[in-house]
């Protein structure tokens, strides 16, 4: 089933934390949480990067990209693949993520511990790119 | 990157680790395509296996047709546990993943492990329902991946998210 991301949107306010894999080189996976995944449009979506070393290795090594998202409204998930298209570290996008990431900083009690580095805006891969599991 | 391959004497897992797994934990666990294309699905608990040598996740085959298929072809697994309360983060890799039938002797463990994930998330605000919606599940659908460590990284939020984990004994 394919879905538009502007469906799921209130998968991406990270009220439940997303998971990003990747996968190196040689074939092995690696998962993370995210902090948050911002909605650009149905194409394309902008994810944080603060802490992700390895997942940015990857994703700058031409990973494909997996995000598994969570409905807090109904338990529903979904798995959306990207790949990566650019980073961008300065502009609207940056700074409204920027804001964004001060916010769940404070509401986690991890002020001063999040901080945006830069960001990678994606965009969907495959035309079936939204998968609900059922 | 692997970190060590430990010795049957020496499990990449302590004690620390292997009791933190155990608890309410949001558990999360990936593998890759032969594309690198990466598949990943929510485990509903996890089994220490030979005092820490080896893992065993839950997870549900119609959630997770694609990450079993991807386990099957390359053996090779990446393993989030992370508890909402406090943001501990620990990431396990295994290279020898093997799916093993589920054994309703096992379903306690699930039941168990629910009950600490609500203890941990209800008082963040998340409803029960959406967790028991989340952890629903039937003992004809679910199989148990098992795998032995060989590298484990804090993944904490901090400066020292990534840092790969010694085992201490």
């Amino acid at each position: 089933m394919s879905l538009r991301i502007e469906t799921i949107r209130e998968c991406l306010e990270g009220i439940i934390p997303g998971h990003i894999a990747t996968c190196d080189g040689a074939g092995m996976p690696n998962l993370a949480y995210l902090s948050q995944v911002q909605f650009i449009d149905n194409e394309h979506v902008a994810l944080s990067y603060q802490f992700f070393n390895r997942t940015r290795q990857n994703i700058l090594a031409h990973s494909p990209v997996r995000l598994l998202l969570t409905s807090h409204l109904t338990a529903a998930q979904y798995r959306l693949s990207l790949e990566y298209l650019r980073t961008e570290t300065s502009g609207p996008l940056f700074e409204q993520m920027k804001a964004k990431l001060a916010g769940i900083a404070s509401h986690t009690g991890m002020a001063g511990v999040f901080r945006l580095l830069d960001e990678a805006a994606t965009r969907r891969k495959q035309r079936r790119c939204v998968e609900a599991i059922m | 990157m692997i970190v060590s391959i430990p010795s049957l004497a020496n499990p990449m897992l302590d004690r620390d680790n292997a009791a933190f797994i155990q608890t309410g934990v949001s558990i999360s666990l990936a593998a890759c395509g032969q594309d690198r294309l990466p598949s990943m699905s929510r485990g509903l608990g996890c089994k220490i296996i030979d005092s820490g040598r080896q893992v065993g996740v839950f997870v549900k085959p119609s959630q997770s047709a694609e990450l079993l298929e991807n386990i099957r072809r390359t053996r090779r697994v990446a393993n989030v546990f992370s508890l909402p309360s406090s943001n501990r983060t620990l990431q396990l890799k295994g290279c020898d993943a093997r799916i093993v039938p589920f054994d309703v002797a096992d379903l306690p463990v699930i039941i168990a492990h629910m009950a600490d994930f609500l203890g941990e998330v209800l008082p963040l605000g998340m409803h029960e329902g959406l967790v028991r919606t989340l952890f629903a599940c039937a003992a004809d659908d679910l199989v148990m991946v098992v795998y032995s460590p060989t590298a484990a990284f804090s993944q904490t939020p901090g400066p020292k998210a990534g840092e790969p984990l010694a085992a201490q004994p």
